[in-house]
């Protein structure tokens, strides 16, 4: 009874942070990132790649837990899967959890793209005199 | 690889810390990520530095994003037992609702009185704790020895503070404060005021103290003349709402002083407790009713001063200690206007102990002493009462343990392991024991205000919310938890699954238990039958103290202070004059008194061999008057006092001394004694012996007495009205006159019998409180009885109808039922006597006057345990051998 207890608030919770973001269908800045780097880095999309990848690109400096956490919490909402790698020498032998975007991920990345683009096209474009 | 393991071996420390915090199923990717992280950072910063970055990022992976990812806590089939383990608990106190209730109110009232005597020490061991500077505020009292006598004494010479000031090292702040006792205050001519507890204080006082001023500059104005600080209270008491600060009070019917501020009421735990400080005044008339001392004709010597010393912060006390003595070597010891006799030295006593300082006549001025003995003695009354309580919970828990022998059995050959059954258990008594616990803070909070009128204190619950009590109590209950709840659970889970599921109820009954139960029956009625006997000798005591022969008159009989003693005469007069008024006497103090004054006298005046002596002054009726017997010789008359002025060197005292004093010089039997003489300061001649009378308090021998004529020191007088005549005609009459006599002065009487009766008022307190306790822990102990014997009863239900079914009597059955437990108990008793014997005998030592213990005290002590006992055995026995074999024996 306790556990099932617990596990059905810890449920709930989660399910209602989901259930809020879902209905808003909108994702932070942060969270887009993360999603685009999944979509880019394809079959090696991982949290330690994903991190790396943005510093260098960006140059703008990540923590490697709020990559994880991110990448849970999009995995929670359905945009993108995971499953583990196989073991390699590097990394002490530990297995990678690789990131794909889920079809759910696409579209939202997609219609992000075009509601920016939408928004874009409302700015006055500045033109060559 | 042996880099990485290298890296591993760094790095174990950080890792192992994720592994505390994260998923399981999370671990491998993020421990992965990591280290691929730190190998980048190694090349990147070098591998010291990496090293740290490592331990920076798994710090903040403690996030609740990933902690909350955690499948929680406990592990299902251990959380899942423990909730059930609850509900069979709750249903098993359900259904023996009785049972359960002895279980928990006996606890909880033993947990109340361990709290409430918690309470009591805290405040009693907190006395002016409050001070910022508490450790570092000291005392200093004063030592003489006279002859062999010595004088502890918290009075100090005038001079000393100024001499520590200037002589001293390693002291921060000195201040000398006169304590005076009821003083007139005239706040206006139509109001005079009584008031004690006046301080007369140098400015530095306030450096020492922590005195909060509510209104007006305290130290500023007690630094200038003739200023006054007053307290709340008293301020209302003078000025009701009225602005108090400058106006202007009248002490003594001359001294003006101006009001220049207004302190908080002193705390109900401080040893100083002054309603009024005044700036310092060196007039010696202002600052003579108070206490003093004299052991010569100079100032060192003149002790009426109470001196405080702050020590610097890292001072060492016992420099100072050698400071001080050098300065009375120096200036007292050293002084050839000192008798050789005389030596003093002075001793520094920390602030804290001044509450437990007996032996200074109470401790000081308004300071009513605690024997530290007194605290000890609550603790162990404390100590008996919680075990009593523990005693009754484990007796009725591994009682009750027949009936979980199913259960037990049950759970154990469905693959309960023992530390399961012993952790159920414990929870059990866990939650039977936050539940007394509960239930006791509220007893306690209801019940503190009775205790605060018992002993007139003033305690609150508030003590009780700090960080240090609350943790004493989160470990007593622990404690509890683990002495009355380890041994039932560890027992009960020993039972054997098979014996315990085969066998049924009855036969289940363990025997093993049996005869710890009854030996735990026999200490908790051993100490009862202790508790009783104590009770019954220290209530005869008591009553003793308030009824004993003192040797002298005290009904009917009220005292006034005369003001100005040259009008004694005349005022005696007129009080005799008076319709209800029998007699009337003059004297310095009453025959008992904790006001007397001490002298020393010897056989002769080389003698080295000195006795302590009280002397009474009195004029020539207090004898008839307080029916003091007279065996030989005569009293003094007036006519023969002779006042200093006139002394001459061959002239004698001439006194009344008692048979106490003749001992003590050995000068014989009373009729021998008349005419010889000694020496007491001047030559004394006997003109008198008089039978020895109680001059102290009862704790106190008869000390060697000398009477005395002395009309200066008449400043009492003693007053008897006639057997049935109307007291308050009799005392308006009274006061009637001495307003006249005194129409600036507050009127007060005493009446002699009350005063008496005060004297033992730390007694009656302590008593009232011991024998609370007692039959508080006497009623565990029955209580335990009952549940215990209840339960043999329920156990014992199928015996019995068979037993009535083959023809036994009522009679026999409750023999049955009564016997082995009255034969417990009676045991406990008889090895109880002899002890409760012997340490009430050692108690009372320190008493003077106690009463003998006899076998009357032990017959009522055992009537009364029998007669409890066995109505509480009986009730139950009549009950069970009343009941119809039938429904027992029915019923499977």
């Amino acid at each position: 009874l306790g556990v099932t207890t617990w596990k059905f608030k810890i449920d709930l919770l989660i399910c209602l942070t989901k259930h809020k973001d879902m209905a808003k269908e909108y994702l932070g800045e942060f969270e887009e990132l993360i999603l685009t780097m999944v979509a880019a880095l394809q079959d090696d999309a991982y949290g330690a790649a994903i991190s790396e990848e943005i510093e260098t690109r960006l140059k703008r400096e990540v923590n490697l837990s709020a990559v994880h956490v991110t990448l849970y919490r999009l995995e929670d909402k359905g945009y993108i899967k995971s499953s583990m790698g196989g073991g390699t020498k590097e990394r002490g032998g530990r297995r990678k959890r690789i990131y794909t975007v889920t079809s759910a991920g696409m579209a939202m990345l997609r219609a992000m793209k075009e509601s920016r683009v939408e928004l874009w096209k409302l700015v006055p474009q500045l033109k060559m005199s | 690889m042996s880099h990485h393991d290298h890296h591993e071996n760094h790095n174990y420390h950080s890792l192992r810390l994720l592994k505390w915090f994260c998923p399981d199923h999370l671990y491998e990717e993020i421990e992965g990520d990591l280290i691929q992280k730190f190998d980048s950072d190694a090349k990147a910063f070098g591998e010291r530095n990496a090293k740290w970055r490592l331990l920076w990022n798994v710090v903040r992976f403690f996030r609740p994003g990933i902690l909350l990812r955690n499948k929680f806590l406990l592990k299902p089939k251990y959380s899942n037992m423990m909730i059930a383990n609850l509900h069979f608990t709750i249903r098993h106190l359900m259904k023996q609702k009785s049972n359960a209730f002895i279980h928990v109110v006996g606890l909880a009232i033993g947990i109340t009185v361990c709290l409430l005597i918690a309470l009591y020490i805290n405040h009693q061991v907190g006395f002016d704790s409050y001070h910022q500077n508490a450790e570092r505020i000291y005392r200093v009292n004063s030592a003489f020895k006279e002859g062999g006598i010595n004088f502890d004494l918290y009075a100090t010479p005038d001079k000393l503070s100024q001499s520590i000031r200037s002589n001293i090292t390693g002291v921060q702040q000195v201040a000398k404060a006169r304590a005076l006792f009821k003083t007139v205050i005239e706040v206006d001519p139509q109001k005079l005021f009584k008031q004690d507890r006046i301080l007369v204080v140098e400015p530095s006082f306030l450096d020492v103290f922590d005195i909060r001023t509510l209104k007006g500059e305290a130290k500023k104005s007690l630094g200038q003349p003739y200023q006054a600080l007053l307290s709340q209270s008293t301020v209302k008491k003078f000025f009701g709402k009225n602005d108090p600060i400058g106006k202007v009070i009248k002490l003594k019917g001359k001294f003006l002083f101006t009001v220049a501020g207004v302190m908080e009421d002193p705390l109900a735990n401080t040893s100083l407790p002054a309603e009024i400080l005044l700036s310092f005044t060196d007039d010696p008339e202002f600052l003579d009713n108070g206490d003093t001392w004299g052991f010569g004709d100079f100032d060192w010597v003149q002790l009426q001063m109470l001196t405080f010393i702050l020590i610097e912060k890292r001072a060492d006390a016992a420099n100072i200690q050698a400071q001080l003595t050098t300065i009375a070597e120096k200036n007292i010891n050293e002084n050839t206007n000192l008798s050789e006799k005389i030596r003093a030295s002075f001793e520094l006593q920390p602030l804290n102990e001044i509450h437990f300082d007996t032996a200074r006549f109470g401790g000081g001025p308004w300071v009513s002493a605690v024997n530290k003995s007194w605290l000890l003695f609550f603790v162990g009354i404390g100590a008996i009462v919680l075990i009593l309580a523990c005693v009754n919970f484990l007796n009725l828990s591994t009682a009750k343990a027949a009936i979980r022998a199913k259960e037990v059995g049950i759970r154990k050959s469905i693959g309960a392991v023992r530390s399961q059954l012993v952790f159920q258990f414990l929870i059990e008594s866990f939650l039977l024991v936050s539940v007394a616990m509960l239930l006791s803070l509220i007893i306690t909070s209801f019940s503190l205000k009775a205790m605060n009128d018992l002993i007139g204190q003033s305690i609150s619950l508030q003590s009780i919310l700090s960080i240090k009590s609350i943790s004493m109590i989160i470990c007593t209950l622990v404690l509890i938890v683990l002495l009355a709840g380890l041994y039932p659970a560890l027992f009960i889970a020993r039972f054997n699954p098979i014996t315990s599921l085969k066998s049924n109820l009855l036969l289940a009954t363990p025997r093993a238990g049996g005869m710890l139960r009854r030996s735990l029956v026999a200490v908790q009625f051993f100490i009862s039958s202790l508790l009783i006997i104590a009770v019954i000798v220290i209530s005869k005591q008591v009553e003793f103290m308030h009824s004993k022969n003192l040797g002298f008159e005290k009904e009917n009989i009220i005292t006034v202070e005369l003001p100005n003693v040259r009008m004694a005469k005349s005022i005696a007069n007129e009080f005799l004059s008076l319709p209800n008024v029998k007699d009337v006497a003059l004297s310095r103090s009453s025959p008992i008194s904790r006001d007397h004054w001490f002298n020393t006298i010897s056989s002769d005046s080389t003698s080295d061999n000195r006795f302590s002596v009280c002397a009474i002054h009195a004029d020539e009726k207090f004898y008839s008057f307080y029916g003091l017997k007279i065996l030989s010789g005569r009293v003094p008359i007036v006519a023969e006092f002779i006042p200093d002025s006139l002394w001459k060197n061959e002239d004698v005292y001439k006194v009344v001394v008692n048979q106490k004093l003749l001992k003590q010089l050995e000068l014989g039997e009373p009729n021998e004694a008349i005419g010889k003489h000694f020496w007491w300061g001047t030559t004394a001649e006997i003109v008198g012996v008089v039978a020895d009378f109680n001059i102290e308090p009862l704790e106190y021998e008869i000390a060697p007495t000398i009477i005395t004529q002395h009309p200066d020191l008449f400043s009492q007088a003693n007053i008897k009205f006639e057997k049935g005549s109307n007291l308050t005609d009799g005392l308006a009459s009274v006061e009637k006159v001495w307003k006249k006599n005194f129409p600036t002065e507050v009127f007060e009487i005493k009446f002699l019998d009350q005063q008496i009766h005060d004297f033992y008022q730390m007694e009656n307190k302590v008593y009232g409180l011991f024998k609370i306790f007692a039959v508080v822990a006497i009623g565990i102990s029955c209580l335990g009885l009952w549940g215990l014997v209840a339960f043999m009863a329920h156990i014992r239900v199928k015996e019995i109808g068979i037993r009535k079914v083959f023809g036994a009597t009522m009679k026999s059955i409750v023999i049955l039922f009564s016997k082995d437990f009255l034969l417990t108990i009676g045991i406990a008793f008889l090895i109880a006597c002899p002890i409760a014997y012997l340490s009430l005998k050692k108690l009372l030592t320190n008493v003077a006057y106690r009463v003998e213990i006899n076998w009357d005290v032990f017959l009522l002590a055992a009537a009364v345990l029998m007669a409890v006992v066995i109505l509480l055995i009986g009730i139950q026995a009549i009950r069970s051998a009343k009941a119809i074999p039938i429904n027992s024996l029915r019923n499977e």
